[in-house]
């Protein structure tokens, strides 16, 4: 089992569960989850993680201000971000790459489609496994 | 009376007759007008109904659709509470198969060693023909190559259905979208109100403060299991990336020269 810790941040409860389960389905169980962006700060200050996964559209703070938190961040800047999101045009896409998002993937995704993304992301060497 | 002066009377009478024809003309016309606005009272008193009747559904309608969002919340959670009970009975009976195929592969070993110390006894033969047939039905009850891959089939039907349930999230934030421009159309019908009754109320944006309009939607959401969004998303994310990076690239394709 990979040792990389999780933080799956959405505002929907099953979509939440769906990443968790499939996480589990592709071999990592350590995760962590948050309801929002204010919810994944918090979180990420008091128990850490090595990979972030967050939705795009929620309330009280987005998966963008969060993205630019966790870079403007010393202690979490180089964390590998994956935005997983229902927006899928172009300009959005932009936005969240010049954000530094590392990957995107537009809902709905495989496990399969997850897996590819963060096994690349993980190979390109940008994860700090705890 | 000078003869000026008569000219200038002469010339105003002309003016008046001039009038007068003119609102003879205009009668029939007027006549019309006001039949037009003794007809049309009624009709917008109808419109009037109408809009109240339409922005005192809207409110009601938006509200069965937040209903809709949350009963297909409550069945995908039971779904995946189904479906994550089935992940550890599929873990437990594939368990259970490879418990009983070391406990097969003990018995046929110690079978195949009882044969191997009847050889050369009086019983030899009747030995082995019991050995062989106990290793027969043994292997009878051996987990097949089919029922491990049906175990692994059945896994990934669980993952297959709980990837499906996404479509949860994404009708729900265009139920949302709905019931956001529900609310639009309602706020302009409460205005056209205003002017029909000449009150001064407001738009009752309070019958909309339902817990699901505060769900953050992406309008544009769509249940696109082609693939076709993710590859288009995927070329945007490789075309960006090679922008942050320009000099990266031709430095690997002169090492590679050497």
């Amino acid at each position: 089992m990979a040792t990389v810790k999780f933080l799956v941040v959405d505002d929907s409860l099953t979509m939440r569960r769906i990443v968790i389960n499939t996480l589990k389905t592709i071999g990592y169980a350590d995760v962590v989850e948050a309801a929002d962006g204010k919810d994944a700060m918090a979180k990420l200050l008091s128990e850490g993680a090595d990979f972030l996964i967050t939705d795009w559209n929620m309330p009280e703070m987005n998966g963008l201000e969060l993205t630019k938190w966790v870079r403007g961040n010393a202690q979490f800047a180089a964390m590998p971000i994956l935005m997983v999101t229902t927006r899928g045009n172009k300009e959005d896409v932009i936005e969240a790459m010049k954000v530094r998002v590392n990957n995107y993937i537009v809902k709905p995704f495989t496990a399969q489609g997850l897996k590819e993304k963060i096994d690349a992301i993980l190979k390109a060497g940008e994860a700090k496994p705890a | 009376m000078k003869p000026e002066e008569l000219n200038i009377i002469v010339r105003k009478v002309e003016e008046l007759r001039a009038l007068m024809v003119f609102t003879q003309r205009t009668i029939p016309f007027l006549e019309d007008v006001f039949a037009f606005v003794k007809d049309i009272v009624p009709l917008l008193d109808v419109l009037k109904s109408s809009v109240e009747t339409t922005s005192e559904k809207l409110p009601h309608a938006s509200k069965q659709l937040d209903k809709i969002t949350t009963a297909t919340e409550l069945a995908s959670t039971e779904i995946m509470n189904i479906v994550d009970g089935m992940y550890p009975k599929v873990d437990r009976m594939r368990a259970e198969q490879d418990v009983r195929k070391a406990a097969i592969a003990s018995v046929r070993a110690a079978l195949q060693r009882l044969a191997e110390l009847a050889a050369g006894t009086p019983g030899a033969g009747e030995a082995n023909a019991i050995c062989a047939s106990v290793t027969a039905q043994m292997d009878a009850l051996m987990p097949t190559e089919v029922a491990v891959q049906e175990l692994e089939s059945i896994q990934s039907d669980c993952t297959n259905i709980m990837i499906a349930l996404q479509v949860q999230d994404i009708t729900a934030q265009q139920i949302a979208a709905v019931n956001k421009l529900m609310q639009s159309v309602d706020e302009g019908l409460n205005r056209l109100l205003k002017h029909f009754s000449k009150s001064s109320s407001e738009p009752q944006l309070s019958r909309y403060k339902h817990r699901r309009l505060d769900i953050v939607f992406d309008s544009s959401a769509e249940f696109d299991a082609s693939g076709e969004r993710q590859r288009a998303a995927d070329a945007v994310v490789e075309e960006e990336a090679r922008k942050t990076q320009p000099a990266r690239a031709p430095r690997a394709r002169r090492k590679k020269a050497h």
